[in-house]
C-alpha cells in the first residue's frame, strides 16, 4: 500500500495487475470518484478500496498508511532544508525550483485538458475558473458556488454527443 | 500555548481545504497560499513556493505539501495537525459517498456531474499556477523559466522531478553570470 504514491500508472499497476485489488473498470470508477469528491485524489481512492476491503478502519488505515512514508520524508526534507536554506547559493536554488514550479502547476492542467475531448463547454469553464481567481481574486469557495452550477449548466444544455 | 493555538489554526485551515480542493491539493493552492502567506503571515511567498517545489521533488502525492507546512510552522504538533486537517474530513465524506456509489455511478446525471466538475478541477490548477505567477515573476529571465516549465510539463512526458532539478540549476548558473538577481 506504501509504494503507490504520486505516480497514477505505478498505482494502476500495482492495485490492478500484481495485487488484483479491482478490476480495471472497478478502479477507473474510483479515480474517477477520487477526481470529483473534495480531498486529495489517491487518498480518496484508498478510503475506497480501504473500505471495501476492510470497512471503516481499512478506509482509515490505507488513507493513512499510504501518506506516513512520503510523509516522513518531506519532514526530513524540510529539516535540510531549513539547516541549509540560507546558505546563498543553496537559496539560488530553491527560489530557482520555485519559479520552474509554477510553470509546472500550469502545465499540469495544460496536460490534463489535452487528455479531455475537445469541448467547448471545458474551455469556457476553465476560461471562467481562471477570471475569476485572477483577475477577480475570487476565493477558491466563492469562487465554486459560480463555477459549479455555471458547468453543470453548460455542459446540461450543451451536451456532448 | 503558542504551538497549540498555531496547531489549531493550521488543523481548521486545512479542514476548510481539505473540504474544497476538487481534484487533489492543487485547486486550492491559492486559497492555502492566501492563508499561510496573507491571513497568517506564517511565511513569505517566496518561502511557500519554495516549500511546494520541495514537496514536488519528493517521493509521494504532492499533498505532502500539507504537513511541510505544518512542520514549517509549529513542528511536529503542527504537522500532525495539517495531516489530521487535510486527510480526515475528505475521507469521511468519501467513505460515505462511496457507500452508496453503487447507487449512481453511471447513471446520467453522475457522468453530467463528473463533466462538469473536471473541467473546474483543470481551471482552478491553471489559475492557482497563472496567480502564482503574477506574484512571483518579475523578471522576463523568471518569466522565461516558468513559461519553459509550462511547456516541458505539459506538452512532454518528462519526470517532473527533472523539470524542477533543471529549472534550479539554471536559476543558479544565471545568478551566478549576474542574469538573475535574488531581492
Amino acid at each position: 500500500m506504501l509504494g503507490f504514491g504520486g505516480v497514477a500508472a505505478v498505482g494502476r499497476y500495482i492495485i490492478v495487475e500484481e495485487r488484483k485489488w479491482l478490476t480495471e473498470e472497478e478502479f477507473a470508477t474510483y479515480v474517477g470518484m477520487g477526481q470529483i469528491l473534495p480531498g486529495p485524489n489517491y487518498i480518496n481512492v484508498s478510503v475506497m478500496i480501504g473500505n471495501k476491503y476492510h470497512g471503516k478502519l481499512g478506509a482509515f488505515v490505507s488513507a493513512f498508511g499510504i501518506y506516513f512514508i512520503p510523509a516522513v520524508i518531506v519532514v526530513i526534507l524540510a529539516i535540510l532544508y531549513n539547516k541549509f536554506s540560507l546558505i546563498p547559493e543553496i537559496h539560488v536554488l530553491m527560489v530557482g525550483a520555485g519559479i520552474t514550479t509554477i510553470g509546472m502547476i500550469i502545465g499540469n492542467g495544460i496536460k490534463m485538458l489535452t487528455k479531455l475531448k475537445y469541448d467547448l463547454n471545458n474551455y469556457l469553464v476553465i476560461l471562467f475558473a481562471t477570471t475569476l481567481i485572477v483577475i477577480f481574486h475570487f476565493r477558491i469557495a466563492q469562487s465554486l458556488f459560480l463555477l459549479i452550477p455555471f458547468s453543470i449548466i453548460i455542459n446540461k444544455i450543451f451536451k456532448k454527443q | 500555548m503558542n504551538q497549540l493555538i498555531l496547531s489549531l489554526q493550521i488543523l481548521l485551515t486545512f479542514t476548510k481545504l481539505s473540504l474544497i480542493s476538487f481534484g487533489g491539493i492543487v485547486s486550492s493552492l491559492s486559497e492555502l497560499q492566501h492563508d499561510v502567506v496573507n491571513k497568517y503571515h506564517w511565511m513569505s511567498h517566496s518561502n511557500f513556493i519554495q516549500l511546494y517545489a520541495l514537496a514536488q521533488m519528493a517521493p509521494g502525492p504532492n499533498v505532502t505539501v500539507v504537513t511541510l507546512i505544518g512542520w514549517q510552522v509549529a513542528g511536529l504538533l503542527g504537522a500532525i495537525a495539517a495531516t489530521i486537517g487535510m486527510l480526515l474530513p475528505a475521507s469521511i465524506v468519501t467513505y460515505f459517498v462511496s457507500r452508496f456509489a453503487s447507487q449512481f455511478v453511471g447513471t446520467e446525471n453522475y457522468k453530467l456531474l463528473e463533466r462538469s466538475l473536471i473541467p473546474i478541477a483543470i481551471g482552478l490548477f491553471i489559475a492557482s499556477g497563472l496567480s502564482f505567477a503574477i506574484i512571483s515573476d518579475r523578471s522576463v529571465f523568471t518569466v522565461i523559466v516558468t513559461m519553459l516549465s509550462m511547456l516541458l510539463m505539459g506538452f512532454t512526458t518528462i519526470n517532473p522531478v527533472w523539470i524542477i532539478l533543471s529549472g534550479a540549476i539554471v536559476a543558479f548558473f544565471a545568478n551566478f553570470f549576474g542574469i538573475f538577481m535574488i531581492s
